[in-house]
């Protein structure tokens, strides 16, 4: 598969403070990408960079062979964290508005509306529209010109449960019609539709895997014991015996709930349950990892930075 | 380009309508115009009746307005409510659409930042402009009807001149809000400019200011000489203000 979107040693720094510090990144054609970092990682400046608002310090980013910042704007549609439109247009007239700038002799306003499910407030003032429904109309107004690269900048983060659930259902209906890069830092939301992920964190890319190798990869042996409520005070006991034995790296007790991780997957299978005969034993899963785990372990500065790999 | 430049002028043009500006612009305009020749007629009478009874045995002699009064009255508030429409109208409009997050959105488009620039200053040109004819035209006719008409070449002169100053006062308006980071700051740096502008006005006959001088004079054939190298400056400040937008905006970044 050959990388719609190419970053060599991307650099940015703002005065003293270096907000990228050099990374290289490749973005496969038709994959959903999740670039993926906490609060002030790079991600907002790395899309600013890629769509043109800033410049870089040093390095290139080139968008389906178009090098960004030569003069020739990338085949790209942008949807920024939070979209500010012109109040006093209807969503209609912004679409139609941005339709002209590209030039578009027959652009899909209604279907764009349909997919974005906008159809019906088609002719409201963006003034009056919700914080979910800014969102859909941003994310058609980067549809409209039918890019080949969607550049999404937390686009659901800020959304309610049903309007993240709708943004990310569409989101998942362009799988394959595009590329589509975009933040987060909802770890669940890249782990539901991305098909690949980058993890950046101080401005260095941490990690970048298609998402199946990357959990695959750090799978942990981890269980999650839950007991009726009445046997709830003996789960601590339970944990504190676990950690004595050896048998586990760390316990989290949680209410009802033991999430324990094992040192050897085997033993712990043999042993641990047994433990559990004289408990009202509701649950007893092995889990695999969760991106959460993977994201948390990587950018946790208690534990040593792993090299970038991918 | 001048596809683009259609489209974005078209855009600022329902934006100058859909938020009243234009309107607001019209109707202050025309008021003045108006105005002007109504005050300069009634302005000895007002005074006249305001010593009435309160300064017995003093004789106040004022002469009988005539249509220089008319002019220079039209002269005096287009100066002044011409200057406040124009750094109101324009010193927010490329700071306020950076600081709204509307920029980095149309920026993302096919958009040049000098097209950008240049149809904002374009809008507000035609804004003006149509103001200021309605304004004056109200006040040629006002002061036909109450002392006599006017030249229409004359007035077409001073028109002209008085417009042309209004477009260094946008053009400076815009820069400011090209270099300012927020409204404030772009607020404060059109106040200098304009302050600057006005104090040159007091050291040399180049500065635009001159302009209106030079406008009045022609429309009162007060026969003073002309300030053509004050039009050629105040033509030159345009452009350059205009041109400086269009650099300094290329070269920011669009949070």
């Amino acid at each position: 598969m050959t990388a719609a979107i190419e970053i060599r040693n991307l650099t940015k720094r703002f005065g003293t403070v270096t907000a990228l510090a050099g990374f290289d990144l490749s973005v496969p054609r038709g994959s959903i990408f999740g670039f993926l970092g906490p609060n002030g990682a790079g991600k907002t400046t790395t899309l600013r960079i890629m769509t043109g608002l800033a410049r870089t310090t040093a390095g290139s980013v080139t968008i389906e062979g178009v090098e960004v910042g030569r003069g020739v704007r990338p085949p790209i549609g942008y949807l920024p964290d939070t979209p500010s439109f012109y109040s006093w247009m209807t969503a209609r007239e912004f679409l139609t508005y941005i339709a002209r700038l590209h030039d578009l002799s027959d652009p899909p306003i209604d279907a764009t509306l349909e997919r974005v499910g906008l159809a019906n407030a088609n002719k409201k003032r963006v003034g009056g529209f919700s914080r979910g429904m800014k969102q859909r109309l941003g994310l058609a107004q980067a549809l409209l010109p039918q890019p080949r690269v969607l550049l999404l900048d937390e686009p659901v983060s800020a959304l309610d449960p049903a309007g993240r659930k709708a943004m990310l259902d569409i989101m998942g209906d362009l799988r394959g019609e595009m590329t589509i890069f975009f933040s987060t830092h909802i770890l669940n939301d890249a782990e539901r539709i991305c098909d690949e992920i980058g993890i950046i964190d101080q401005g260095r890319l941490v990690i970048q895997a298609r998402r199946d190798d990357l959990l695959a990869r750090f799978a942990r042996p981890v269980f999650e014991i839950e007991v009726a409520p009445d046997d709830a005070p003996q789960l601590a006991a339970l944990a504190d015996r676990l950690e004595t034995t050896g048998l586990i790296e760390r316990a989290s007790l949680d209410g009802v709930r033991l999430r324990v991780t094992a040192r050897d997957l085997d033993r712990a299978r043999r042993e641990v349950l047994p433990l559990l005969a004289d408990r009202s034993l509701v649950r007893f899963e092995m889990l695999g990892a969760t991106l959460e785990d993977i994201f948390l372990n990587l950018t946790d500065p208690a534990n040593s930075r792993p090299e970038v790999a991918s | 380009m001048m596809r683009i430049f259609g489209v974005q002028l078209r855009k600022e043009i329902t934006e100058l309508w859909r938020t009243r500006k234009l309107i607001i612009v019209l109707v202050v305009l025309i008021a003045f115009g108006l105005m002007s020749p109504i005050l300069a007629k009634i302005t000895p009478d007002l005074i006249e009746s305001m010593g009435e009874g309160q300064m017995e045995g003093i004789i106040i002699t004022i002469p009988e307005p005539t249509k220089k009064d008319a002019i220079d009255q039209l002269v005096k508030n287009v100066s002044q409510f011409g200057l406040l429409l124009a750094v109101l109208m324009s010193f927010g409009t490329v700071v306020g659409e950076r600081e709204r997050g509307q920029a980095a959105l149309v920026f993302a488009h096919p958009l040049p930042r000098e097209v950008f620039v240049a149809a904002k200053f374009a809008a507000q040109a035609i804004m003006f402009a149509a103001g200021l004819a309605l304004g004056v035209l109200g006040a040629y006719l006002y002061t036909a009807i109450l002392f006599d008409a006017p030249p229409v070449g004359r007035y077409l002169a001073l028109t002209g001149l008085i417009y042309v100053w209004l477009l260094s006062l946008i053009a400076l308006s815009l820069l400011a809000s090209t270099l300012g980071r927020s409204m404030g700051s772009a607020g404060g740096l059109a106040f200098v400019f304009i302050v600057a502008l006005l104090l040159a006005g007091s050291f040399t006959n180049l500065a635009p200011g001159a302009l209106l001088e030079w406008g009045r004079s022609i429309a009162i054939k007060a026969g003073s000489s002309a300030r053509w190298g004050a039009l050629a400056v105040t033509v030159a400040v345009t452009a350059l203000a205009v041109s400086a937008s269009c650099i300094i905006l290329r070269r920011q970044e669009i949070d």
